[in-house]
C-alpha cells in the first residue's frame, strides 16, 4: 500500500545522502514536491503516480547537488561590492579616529588644521578616484599587466610608508606634534595609491568580462 | 521544444520579469512560464531553485518563508533594487538580439 508521507521521507533521505543540505534548500524542494503532488491530484491523478511524476520532474539528486554547489558562493560582483564596503569602512574609521585624536589630544591650532586637511584630502582624493577618474583610466587587455597592476596596488601603499619612515622622516627635524601630522599626510598616498591601481585593474577586469560574455 | 542552452540563458530574465509583477514562489514561477510559452519553455523543476538561490546570493532578489492558502510552508521571492537594474539590462540585451534577428529575417523575404 502506497504511503505518501513515507515516500516523501524516503525521498528526503535520498536527497540528504546525495549531499543536498537541510533545511536549506531541501525544505524548499519538499515544499515544491508537495505542491506539485497536490496539483496533480486535483487534476485527477492518484497519489502514487503524482508522487512518481513530481520526483521525476524535480530531477536527479546529484544534478541538483552540483547546481546548488555552483549557486553557493558569492560571485565577483558581490565580492567587489563587499570589498567596496570594507574599504569604505576602513576609510571611515580611519578618518573618524584621526579627527577624534586631533580634537581630544592637546594639539596646537596649526597642527590640528593641517591634520584635518590631511583627512579631507584623503577623503576627497578617494572620492575623485573612485567616482570621477575611472572613465579616464585605460583598459588593460593583458592579464599579466592586470595582475601586475593588482600587485603594485597591493604593495604601493605599504611601500610608500616604508620610504617615508626610513628615508624621509630621518631627514626631517620636527616636533612630536608635527611628526604626528606628517604621518597623517603620509597616509594619504597609502590609501590613494592602492585605490587608483585597484580601480584600473577592476575596470579592465569588468571590461574583459563584458567582452567575453556579451 | 526550445534548446536547453536558450532555456538556461532565459531563466534569469524571465524570473526577474515575473517577480517584477509581484512576490511569487518556485512552483508558481514554473507554471507561469509554462503557461505563457504554451508549454514550449519547460524547466526541470529542481533546476529553478539553484538559479533562485544564485540570484539571491547576488542580491537581485530576496526571500521569506510564508504559508500557502492551505497552510503549507512556502518560500516567497521578491525583486530587489539591483534585480530591477539587472532586469532592465536583460530587456535591453534581449531586445537587441530580437531586433537583429527580426531585421535579418525580414531581409530574407524582401
Amino acid at each position: 500500500m502506497f504511503n505518501l508521507e513515507q515516500s516523501i521521507a524516503d525521498w528526503r533521505r535520498q536527497m540528504i545522502a546525495a549531499g543536498i543540505q537541510t533545511p536549506v534548500p531541501l525544505d524548499e524542494l519538499e515544499s515544491h514536491l508537495r505542491e506539485d503532488i497536490a496539483q496533480q491530484m486535483k487534476s485527477g491523478s492518484d497519489e502514487q503516480k503524482a508522487f512518481a511524476l513530481a520526483v521525476a520532474k524535480m530531477g536527479p539528486a546529484f544534478t541538483l547537488k552540483r547546481e546548488f554547489k555552483r549557486a553557493g558562493g558569492p560571485d565577483k560582483a558581490q565580492l567587489r561590492r563587499r570589498g567596496g564596503f570594507a574599504f569604505a569602512g576602513v576609510l571611515g574609521s580611519y578618518s573618524l579616529a584621526i579627527t577624534w585624536l586631533l580634537f581630544t589630544k592637546d594639539v596646537a591650532y596649526k597642527e590640528r588644521l593641517s591634520g584635518l586637511a590631511s583627512v579631507v584630502t584623503t577623503l576627497l582624493s578617494v572620492y575623485v578616484i573612485w567616482k570621477i577618474l575611472p572613465r579616464f583610466f585605460p583598459v588593460v587587455a593583458s592579464k599579466t599587466v592586470r595582475s601586475s597592476l593588482g600587485l603594485i596596488g597591493g604593495i604601493s601603499g605599504p611601500g610608500w610608508l616604508l620610504v617615508f619612515i626610513y628615508f624621509i622622516l630621518p631627514r626631517c627635524d620636527v616636533t612630536l606634534e608635527q611628526l604626528r601630522v606628517a604621518i597623517y599626510w603620509a597616509m594619504v598616498p597609502v590609501l590613494v595609491l592602492p585605490t587608483s591601481s585597484f580601480l584600473i585593474f577592476d575596470k579592465s577586469e569588468k571590461q574583459q568580462f563584458t567582452t567575453t560574455h556579451s | 521544444m526550445i534548446r536547453k542552452e536558450l532555456v538556461a540563458a532565459s531563466a534569469e530574465p524571465l524570473i526577474l520579469s515575473l517577480l517584477a509583477k509581484g512576490e511569487s514562489y518556485g512552483y508558481a514561477i514554473i507554471q507561469e512560464v509554462k503557461a505563457r510559452s504554451d508549454g514550449k519553455l519547460q524547466w526541470t523543476d529542481g533546476m529553478l531553485y539553484p538559479v533562485l538561490h544564485r540570484m539571491e546570493h547576488r542580491g537581485l532578489i530576496k526571500s521569506r518563508w510564508g504559508e500557502s492558502e492551505t497552510g503549507r510552508k512556502r518560500k516567497y521571492y521578491t525583486l530587489k533594487k539591483d534585480g530591477k537594474t539587472a532586469m532592465a539590462k536583460h530587456h535591453e540585451q534581449w531586445s537587441l538580439v530580437h531586433s537583429v534577428l527580426a531585421g535579418l529575417k525580414k531581409e530574407q523575404y524582401v
